[in-house]
């Protein structure tokens, strides 16, 4: 292949010829020599095909958000010489390279292996295709090049950054009847003491309380209080309307983190914790325990981008008709639907509890502009919109209000672990 | 380095205007010379533009601009001599070279943060690159030269048709030049590489 560069030597060579023969001037013909030359020149130094063998290796397949992946890529060349070979990895934009470079310039004799590595740091969860590799041989004198492209690629699955919200206590406020680690309000087996009641037969011995027996002076038994595990649904809002601010830190990634980080808290504790994710389409993982549980749901969230048009109410249909009743709702929304209030409220109506966590937009939005005075006015204005709708909102549901850049367990400090007392 | 490239490029096209500058001096009407002269500078600003932004070809424009003042009035109005005009026009074929090598090492040379083997080994083949262009311009000039007598014969057609043969003629060699690498039977008859020795 030829480069801009041939064509403007021939254009050059042409015109100059065009205008001996116009101007009958044997001078302007000479001017075309060195041209001629300097083509000549380059057609013999002209680069061969690109013939190169590629092995991509990568530290690690999966990975979270800001934790370093390294990129290892051997190269043997199978052909001739390859004076000026450059090299290019195609990465995504969200793919930032902290140390190394995925792009080189390297000389490679036939049959040299070259191996070089890059880290990046990936931004924004989701799976990622690393590749394919570009290989451009350049002549020296930058008239031709051959270019090839290996078919080695390689995929990061990087799931969403957690936030640390292990001292927390969001738990789901109902219980059902397995055992778990929810205070239940109810007498059963637990660990943590209840009330004393009369010894009856076949209470365990370890339950005496021995101190009160001694005062009464007749046999007391210990009650404790039931821990059981209970049901959690988190709904996440990743609309397209629902986003604001660029990608990495956005309203709908902060949710992400959001959901991921209490879908662990709720799983932790021997709960069973559902999704349902509002997107293009409606998709959902029905409530279950343990850890395999969080990393079908973290497999749902990697592929989450913010899309789509749906109606908040639609959730509300879903989680009637195919999710437990007596299910924690946890919603993360940034609440810039209108409707938010009145969806809360019909969950309500159907006897959810519900938890709203909401990555405030306008400190997104606040945090992208700075300290432009305007924005600061404009910031006042909508914040007391805003905390005005959550005042509303906040007699139906616990209602937290989360900036994305402060540690969302500072935001969730304030949420109570035991029911609504009205 | 990729800072040097840029620079070396900025200073080749400053440089690069003043002989068209100095042609100027046989325009005596006052307008013709502020035209000349705008346009002039605004080619050079384009140059500029096209080294600082690393886009080898809106020099296109420069390039045309300084040969149509450089060469055309050297040609034609102050009758300079054939080696300085071949001087002239090898500058500017090595403008253009400084600038397309530029474009396309400078963002990798740019990209090093820090001194290893690899970056050690990018620079290495920049600099290759950067001495066999020299060493090409070189050749071009110096051919250029050695072949000046052969345009002093005064043999060759004199009749229109045969001199327009002629031109379509040296057209065709240009292009079969420029098609060499494509069709390649020199570099596969002549310039054959030894065969790679087997692996190890």
């Amino acid at each position: 292949m030829r480069t801009s560069l041939v064509a403007g030597l021939l254009g050059g060579a042409a015109i100059l010829i065009a205008l001996a023969f116009l101007a009958r001037s044997w001078r302007a013909v000479a001017l075309v020599v060195p041209l001629l030359l300097y083509l000549a020149v380059g057609a013999l130094l002209a680069p061969p095909k690109v013939r190169v063998a590629v092995v991509r290796v990568l530290s690690h397949e999966r990975t979270a958000v800001g934790r370093a992946v390294e990129v290892r890529l051997r190269l043997v060349n199978e052909g001739e010489r390859l004076a000026g070979l450059e090299v290019f990895d195609n990465l995504a934009d969200s793919l930032e390279v902290v140390k190394g470079r995925p792009h080189v310039f390297v000389d490679l004799r036939p049959r040299e292996a070259f191996e070089f590595a890059y880290t990046v740091v990936p931004t924004v969860k989701g799976e990622y295709v690393i590749g394919p590799l570009l290989m451009r041989a350049r002549d020296p004198l930058g008239l031709h090049y051959e270019e090839a492209r290996s078919g080695e690629e390689a995929r990061l699955v990087v799931a969403p950054r957690m936030e640390d919200v292990r001292r927390v206590r969001v738990v789901p406020r109902r219980v059902r009847m397995p055992i778990g680690l929810v205070r239940s309000r109810q007498i059963g087996v637990g660990t943590e003491f209840f009330s004393i009641r009369d010894y009856a037969p076949g209470d365990e011995t370890r339950h005496i309380n021995w101190p009160a027996t001694a005062r009464r002076d007749r046999l007391l038994t210990n009650e404790y209080e039931a821990e059981r595990s209970g049901d959690a649904v988190i709904v996440l809002d990743a609309r397209a309307e629902s986003e604001v601010g660029p990608v990495a830190r956005s309203t709908t990634e902060a949710g992400i983190t959001a959901t991921v980080s209490l879908a662990a808290k709720i799983l932790e504790t021997r709960n069973r914790c559902g999704l349902i994710v509002q997107r293009e389409v409606l998709d959902w993982v029905y409530p279950g325990y343990g850890r395999r549980q969080l990393y079908r749901i973290v497999d749902a969230l990697v592929h989450v981008r913010a899309g789509g048009e749906w109606a908040f109410e639609h959730v509300t249909w879903v989680l009637a008709r195919f999710f437990p009743r007596d299910a924690q709702i946890v919603i993360v929304s940034p609440l810039l639907d209108a409707k938010a209030m009145e969806v809360v409220a019909d969950l309500r109506g159907h006897g959810f509890d519900v938890l709203v966590v909401s990555p405030s937009p306008i400190e997104v939005e606040r945090a992208a502009f700075g300290a432009d005075p305007y924005a600061t006015l404009s910031y006042r204005v909508l914040k007391m919109e805003r905390d005005a709708m959550i005042q509303g909102l906040r007699g139906y549901a616990d209602v937290v209000d989360w900036d994305p850049s402060q540690p969302l367990a500072v935001a969730l400090k304030g949420v109570r672990p035991y029911p609504r007392r009205r | 380095m990729d800072r040097a490239l840029r620079i070396a490029a900025i200073v080749a096209v400053v440089a690069m205007a003043v002989p068209p500058a100095l042609e100027f001096r046989v325009i005596e009407q006052g307008n013709q010379l502020l035209g000349a002269s705008a346009l002039l500078v605004f080619a050079a600003v384009v140059g500029v533009w096209a080294a600082v932004r690393r886009r080898p070809l809106a020099a296109r424009i420069t390039t045309a601009a300084y040969g149509a003042f450089g060469i055309g009035l050297g040609l034609f109005a102050t009758d300079r001599s054939v080696t300085y005009l071949l001087a002239y026009a090898v500058g500017l074929l090595g403008m253009n070279v400084l600038l397309h090598h530029a474009a396309a090492y400078g963002p990798v040379l740019a990209a090093f943060r820090e001194e290893d083997a690899v970056s050690r080994r990018a620079r290495a083949v920049v600099l290759r690159s950067l001495g066999l262009s020299g060493a090409a311009l070189a050749v071009a000039y110096g051919g250029a030269l050695l072949l000046m007598p052969a345009f002093a014969l005064g043999a060759g057609p004199t009749d229109p048709l045969s001199a327009l043969a002629a031109a379509v003629g040296f057209l065709l060699l240009v292009l079969l030049l420029a098609l060499l690498p494509d069709v390649s039977p020199f570099r596969r008859g002549v310039l054959r590489r030894r065969p790679a020795p087997p692996p190890e």
